[in-house]
């Protein structure tokens, strides 16, 4: 089992079909691929890899698991191997950005406060957002929060992150930094994208184009 | 005639409608209540003294917030059905049982339901509104998409932290009451403060305060169980906010004259 996603003839989510043509390919462990499509279909598609919905046919594997089929607790513990940062980033409002890091390492991770804390530290410092510590979402500017959501997703250390339109906001130096670092700090990651320029490019194992067509290897 | 059973037909069908999904959404509301206890039994330990914090928070926002409007309140309402009931207890001769009137009404009665009213008016509101926006801005999902359970984090401590503080502005509410009413009964019935509090003595028991507290801490845990209910099931858009809110305040309002009706009724029987 080398793939940590499978794709094979996925045909959108149950609640509403979206999709003319169904969707396949895979993604082996330790690659980065990017999917470059429209905002409307990137969404849906990471849903089905985090278990929120289930295809309307085909099947969707995600790290040896079919996620719209899991229990409950199941999806739940199923999730706590991956690492997400989707659109909207979904920060806490009330919480700081530190709060925003530690919360789901002691609730999801299980690591103790202290633990917790130690890494939230780490992650704050590599990302350079230790000044934005004590700082609620609203009053961060967008690229600091999109690079707060994205310090989330890596936190943990998880085996495959999933990023929804990652860093739209950040200038292309720190883009390219901060994409150096995932591929440090996660073994895979997968990037859905309605962006065509090319830092996210440069960094990609391989690179799809989804539209009308169909799924298909980018030109 | 035709029209008229058409019409009729048709209002049966909206009426059937209508019952089945008040019906789903007292099922939905009851696998609420069941994921909330499942949510209790398996917080994970090292989660505790975030919740702490999170409890703590919720107590000092929904108790120690609203001191000076439960007082403010306690104190007219303690003097005012003192003043109205001595007219009328000064007509049958009964000025002396003005203890025992204020210990039936407030105490037992219009103390845990007047903390209820304001903790519904001022936290229920509070929780509807940041869950309902924390579902519309995403934070629910992406919170789930990191695998926390936004019952065990975001729920949990709002439940326990206004069942606390309900049961805890209650007897609060009572004991500045009780004040409102010794200066009633010293200004208008010119009793002693020494004859009121014995008056009172004799109307009051041991019971009624695990009652009160008891009490304060259903229409605490209910509302907010109701009012988080209420926001977590909102729809993602900026519309739904303001629903949940006027549907978490309603159901909450009515399940607490419920309760305090069930309450009354079984001690009386």
């Amino acid at each position: 089992m080398n793939d940590v996603i499978e794709f094979d003839h996925v045909q959108g989510e149950r609640a509403e079909l979206k999709w003319e043509r169904p969707v396949s390919f895979t993604m082996p462990r330790g690659a980065l691929h990017l999917i470059r499509t429209r905002s409307t279909w990137s969404s849906p598609l990471l849903r089905l890899c985090l278990g929120f919905s289930e295809p309307s046919g085909g099947r969707v594997r995600v790290l040896g698991h079919e996620p719209g089929t899991l229990g409950r607790h199941a999806v739940r513990d199923f999730r706590r191997g991956m690492g997400c940062a989707l659109e909207p980033d979904g920060l806490v409002a009330n919480l700081t950005l530190r709060m925003n890091l530690t919360v789901p390492l002691v609730f999801a991770s299980g690591l103790t406060t202290a633990e917790a804390s130690e890494r939230t530290d780490q992650i704050l410092d590599i990302m350079h957002l230790t000044i934005w510590e004590n700082s609620r979402p609203a009053s961060m500017p967008l690229e600091v929060r999109q690079t707060a959501a994205l310090a989330r997703a890596l936190s943990s250390r998880p085996a495959l992150v999933l990023l929804e339109n990652p860093l739209a906001s950040v200038d292309t130096r720190e883009t390219r930094r901060l994409l150096s670092l995932c591929r440090a700090q996660c073994e895979s990651l997968l990037i859905a994208t309605h962006r065509k320029d090319g830092i996210l490019h440069e960094f990609a194992d391989a690179v799809w184009e989804w539209d009308d067509d169909g799924f298909r290897v980018a030109a | 005639m035709a029209t008229r059973e058409l019409t009729l037909s048709g209002s049966f069908t909206a009426l059937g409608g209508k019952a089945r999904g008040t019906g789903d959404e007292l099922l939905e509301g009851v696998r609420f209540v069941g994921s909330c206890v499942r949510a209790a039994i398996s917080l994970p330990r090292n989660a505790r003294s975030l919740s702490w914090r999170s409890l703590f928070m919720q107590v000092r926002f929904t108790a120690v917030d609203a001191m000076p409007i439960i007082a403010g309140l306690a104190l007219l309402i303690g003097g005012l059905v003192i003043a109205q009931a001595h007219a009328q207890a000064v007509r049958f001769g009964v000025s002396e049982a003005l203890g025992q009137l204020l210990a039936t009404v407030i105490v037992r009665e219009l103390g845990p339901l007047f903390a209820a009213i304001i903790v519904v008016a001022r936290s229920g509101t509070a929780i509807a509104s940041e869950l309902a926006t924390a579902r519309v801005m995403g934070e629910v999902t992406a919170l789930e998409a990191l695998g926390v359970d936004p019952i065990q984090y975001m729920v949990l401590p709002r439940l326990i932290g206004a069942a606390i503080s309900v049961a805890l502005l209650a007897m609060y509410f009572d004991a500045i009451a009780i004040f409102g009413g010794l200066v009633a009964t010293w200004f208008f019935a010119h009793l002693p403060p020494g004859d009121y509090l014995e008056s009172l003595r004799l109307g009051m028991s041991t019971t009624d305060v695990l009652l009160v507290t008891a009490k304060g801490a259903m229409f605490g845990l209910g509302t907010a169980t109701i009012c988080s209910w209420a926001g977590l099931r909102a729809a993602r858009t900026p519309a739904a906010i303001p629903q949940s809110v006027t549907r978490g305040v309603v159901i909450a309002m009515v399940f607490v004259f419920t309760v305090s009706a069930m309450f009354t009724i079984i001690l009386a029987l």
